[in-house]
Parts: structure tokens; sequence; C-alpha cells
């Protein structure tokens, strides 16, 4: 087990590396000089000549590409050109702020896509399964950034209940958490259903009814612990996903997180943050990913068998 | 519980045989028809296609006085805004037909150049195996370590928004689904003895790759590249709405989304128009996607 761990650990530390290439190459190389970029169009070849150097644009890109992924190791990206200050420290600040969302949203579709999927499977084929499973396919295929604006316009135009945006008080949190779990929350029911139904046609389960085990506690203790266990890696997935979408609905509610930061750096080209946001973005779906790895084999031991024989 | 559960889903074991269909097997087969989930894909398409000529629309022309009239309004020549006008006065109505033609114009060619690049990388992969194998699959691997829009909205920020970049930073990340789907049926198919006589024949790697498994993998491709657009259109419209997609003097579902969003209390038709219109598209298009991914998988397991 120990030298899984091992190689799944190292395994992930070179996806980290070439993450940074990637970033490397999209935001250092793609969009041409990044010295005109900073100074803008008036400025005169003297400035940007005297930038390229101090910045180090005039060594050879090999030399900058070592420099770059020698100091993204250290997490340090630069300073920020349009807030000042350190860009990870910039992203470090912002980021409680998406991990509280991320974690709110995250609650909301383990607890509902659970209970929705299991009074599907319970009774497949009926109106209450027909009715969950195809409101789950409508939840799937809603736009979140416009699910967002609707919630805005419904509950905080039409009926004062809640901010439209904003932080700091726990009204602020249940739109954007809401938003951020909807379309989620259609696809992990589903998947709750879908599994539990496949465990179902299991021979264990025939074994067990055959046996004189009531239907209550088959599906519960039985069918439903197996059902869940893809849940278990889709919810890693999900929570990484989340991140993603940050972006879009941190931007509908005026919620500071990282994802705002990101998309504003962006739309300023401030590069040193957007190369440390996706950074660290991308460094929490690769931890989560490992942890869902690592974890599946301590939940389900016939993947542990599988993996060691 | 138990008798509750479909033995039989697809209807094939029903269908086999050639005594008079019962009940239940003209209700699977009915199920099983494709062309009801096609029409409202269709509905779609007409309206991109010819909707513009129907409905004229510029984008640049605007109406100030007449602006942030509500759904239904009688304009000052006699005609109805439908649903309503924008808040510089243009008819939300041909803006929402224009915004349809440019998200289909959109997906559909990310979904192409995603689909090509991928199965191209995919088939090479699974055919030639190896160090080649691993080179492919271990990018595209790393591609999917972005969790969601993450690398498009980074590829389009840096590009700069236009249709064209649209497109080239929703291919590049997309290329991973069709490649590993591509390679997997190469590897399946491979070793088969009509692929082994070919080779025998002489045929060139170019040859086996095209005419030998390429066909063998086209139509589970094919409903990959159905289901995808939904996804693609959902994308391209967060790109626009976030302001790297489409460019000011042009108009798609996302960004009049993202205009109204500065109107939600005083003009809730902006954003709430284009907004169903995108989600009955994708639904559209995940219903036609659900249908032909059954078909598909009943046909292979005959």
């Amino acid at each position: 087990m120990i030298r899984i761990i091992i190689r799944r650990v190292a395994a992930s530390v070179l996806v980290a590396l070439g993450v940074l290439t990637i970033i490397f190459i999209v935001v250092r190389i793609v969009p041409g000089d990044p010295a005109s970029l900073i100074l803008g169009a008036g400025a005169t070849h003297a400035q940007i000549e005297q930038l390229r150097t101090s910045l180090g644009l005039n060594q050879p890109l090999i030399v900058q590409y070592a420099e770059f992924m020698v100091n993204a190791l250290r997490f340090n990206f630069g300073t920020s050109y349009r807030l000042g200050g350190d860009a990870m420290a910039q992203v470090l600040q912002a980021l409680p702020a998406t991990l509280l969302l991320a974690a709110t949203a995250m609650a909301l579709v383990l607890l509902f896509s659970t209970v929705a999927g299991v009074a599907a499977a319970r009774r497949p084929g009926t109106f209450r399964d027909r009715a969950i499973s195809g409101g789950a396919m409508v939840l799937q295929s809603l736009p979140q950034f416009w699910v967002g604006i609707l919630l805005i316009i419904v509950v905080s135009g039409m009926w004062h209940l809640l901010p439209s945006g904003g932080y700091g008080s726990p009204l602020n949190l249940i739109l954007p958490a809401i938003t951020m779990a909807v379309s989620f929350l259609g696809m992990l029911t589903k998947m709750v259903r879908n599994s539990s139904l496949e465990q179902a046609g299991e021979g264990f389960v025939q074994t067990a009814r055959a046996k004189g085990m009531s239907e209550q506690r088959l599906f519960y203790v039985h069918i439903l612990r197996n059902g869940l266990l893809p849940v278990v890696t889709l919810a890693g997935l999900v929570l990484g996903v989340f991140l993603g979408s940050a972006v879009v609905i941190e931007t509908v509610f005026a919620w500071p997180g990282v994802g705002r930061l990101l998309i504003e750096s962006i739309l300023n080209r401030d590069y040193p943050v957007v190369e440390a946001a996706v950074f660290i973005f991308a460094l929490i779906y690769i931890a989560l990913n490992l942890v869902v790895d690592l974890l599946y084999g301590l939940i389900d031991p016939r993947v542990r068998v599988a993996v060691t024989a | 519980m138990s008798e509750q559960i479909e033995i039989d889903p697809t209807g094939i074991l029903g269908s086999g045989s050639k005594s008079r269909p019962t009940k239940a097997t003209i209700r699977e087969r009915r199920k099983r028809r494709i062309w009801p989930a096609l029409i409202p894909v269709g509905v779609f398409v007409f309206f991109a296609i010819f909707g513009p000529l129907i409905v004229p629309f510029n984008a640049i022309s605007t109406n100030i006085v007449e602006r942030l009239r509500p759904p239904g309004s009688v304009m000052a020549n006699g005609s109805i805004a439908w649903l309503g006008t924008d808040q510089v006065g243009r008819d939300m109505l041909g803006e929402v037909i224009a915004g349809a033609r440019l998200t289909l114009i959109m997906a559909v060619a990310t979904i192409i150049i995603a689909g090509i690049i991928g199965i191209v990388l995919g088939l090479v992969a699974g055919y030639f195996g190896g160090w080649i194998d691993n080179v492919i699959m271990r990018l595209a691997d790393l591609q999917l370590a972005f969790p969601g829009l993450l690398l498009a909205i980074l590829i389009a920020g840096v590009l700069g928004p236009s249709v064209r970049n649209v497109v080239i930073s929703l291919a590049v990340t997309r290329w991973v689904t069709f490649a590993r789907l591509a390679r997997s049926s190469a590897l399946s198919v491979r070793k088969l003895d009509y692929v082994s006589a070919a080779r025998l024949l002489g045929a060139s790697h170019i040859r086996l790759l095209g005419r030998y498994l390429l066909p063998a993998s086209i139509s589970p491709l094919f409903v990959l590249g159905t289901v995808e657009v939904g996804s693609v259109v959902l994308s391209a419209a967060s790109l626009s709405f976030l302001g790297l997609g489409v460019p000011p003097d042009q108009v798609d579902w996302g960004s009049t989304i993202a205009a109204g969003s500065d109107y939600l209390l005083s003009a809730w038709w902006i954003s709430t128009m284009p907004g169903i219109a995108l989600a009955g598209l994708v639904l559209s298009v995940s219903l036609l996607g659900d249908k032909l991914q059954a078909r598909f998988s009943a046909a292979r397991s005959r």
C-alpha cells in the first residue's frame, strides 16, 4: 500500500510540473511581448527595451523557463501590476472565500442528490422516479451563470429576501452556493440512482433477499453502500470543478474569491496574479484527485486488491 | 421491488422474434425512436440558419428612445417587440435569433476541430502504442488537471475576445474526450483479423488508420460529438458572459446575458430571454444525445 501511495504522489508532482509548463507556454509565449503589453501602446522603444531587460525577457527561452519553474515552486510569481504586492499573497488572501463557497455548495449537492437519488432508486419506473430523473436532466442543462441571474431577479429583486451579491454574512452565501450546486445536483442525483439500480441486480443482493432480509435493510445496508462508491469518486472531482465554475459564479454575485480575482486580472492583463491563481486552482484539483484515488482503495477493498495484484 | 427492474431495457430480446409485437415492445420501440428528439434541435438549427432572414437584426444600430421596453410593447413604427428591447433599444427577438446563429457556429466549429485533433491523436496513440501513446495520453492527462473551464478561460483571456479565439480555446481543451474514445476503439480493433489481413497484404499505416480503424470507431465518436455540443455551447456562453468571448460588435447569448445583468431589477427580460434559449438548446441536445447513446449501445450489444 505504501508503494502505491508513493507512486501516486510522485505522479501528482509530475502533473503539477506539467501544469506549470502549460501556464508558462500560454501566458509567457502565446500573447507576444509582455513588456509592450505592460507598458501599453504609448511606450517608446527604449522603455520597452529597458523593461525587457529588467524582466529577463532578453534571455534565452530555456533560461526564462527554468527561472519561472524555480520561482513558481517557491510560490513566487512576482508582483501584481495592478494591485501591487506579491501575486501569490493576493490569491491566498482570496482563497478562503472561494473554499467557503465551494464547501457549502458541496454539502448542498451531497445532501440533496443522495436524498433525491435514493428516492428515485427505491421506486424505479414510477412517476416519482421519472419526475426526479427528468428534473435532474433539466438541472444539468441550465447555464450556471444564468441560474444565478434568475435567482437574483426573483429572490432579491421581486421578493427582497436575500442580498444579490457581496460578502460577509451567511445570507450572502445562500444564493451563490445554490447556483454552484445546481448543475452538479442533477449529475449526482442521476449517478446515485443509476449506480444503486445497477447494484440491485447483483448476485449478493439476491442472496441476501433469498436469506429473508427485509427490503428496507437490503437497500440501505447493501445496495446503497455499494451504490454510493462511484459518488465518492465523482464528489472529489465535483469539488474541483466547483473551483473552475467559481470564476463565473463569483463574477455574478460579486463574491471576493480567487475566481473573481482571476477574471479581473485576466481582463487587466495582470499576468503574475493570473499565473498564481490558475496554479493554485490546479494544485487543489490535483490534490483532490490524489486523495480520492487513495480513499477509494480504502473504502472499496476490491480496488486495493486489484491494484496490488 | 425486483420485478420492477427492467431486464431488457432496450427491447432487444422482445423484438427478436417474428411473432406479433406485444404492447410492451411497441412502447419500447417508440422510446427508441430518434426523430422525436431531432425536432427541438432542428427548430434551433432552422432559426440559426433562416431566422436572421425572417427577423432582421443589426448589432450596431441602436434606438435609444425605445430602450428597455418590456416584452410585447408596441414600437413607434407600429411593430411589436415580442421579447422587449435591450439597453440600447435593439429588438430582443432579433438579438436572441442572431445569438442562436453565432452560438451554434462556435459550437459546431469547436466540435469539428476538437474532434479531428482528438480522433487523429487518439487513433495514432492506440494504433502505434509505445512511447507515442505515452506522450499523447500524458498530454491529455495534463489538460485534465485544469478544473472545468479554467484552461479555456486562461487561453481565451490571453488571446483576447473574438469568435475565432473562442473556438481555439475550447477546441484545445476539448480534444481529450475524443482522443480517449478513438484510442480505446483503435486498441480494441487493431489486433482483429481483418486489420492483420490488410497489414499482411501490405497496407500502409495511413491506409490502415484511415480505412480500417477510423470506420470502426466513427459511430461512437459521432454520438460523443452530439453529446459534447451541449457542454460546448455552455462553455462558449460562459466565456462570452465573462467578457472573453465574442467582441462587442457581435452578439451571442452569453454576451446578451452579461449585458442584461446590469439591468436585472429594472429590465429582467434582457438576461432571461437568451438564457431560456440557451437552456432549451442544451436540453434538446442532451435529449438527442441520450437517444443516440441508447440506440448505439443497443446496436453494439446485438
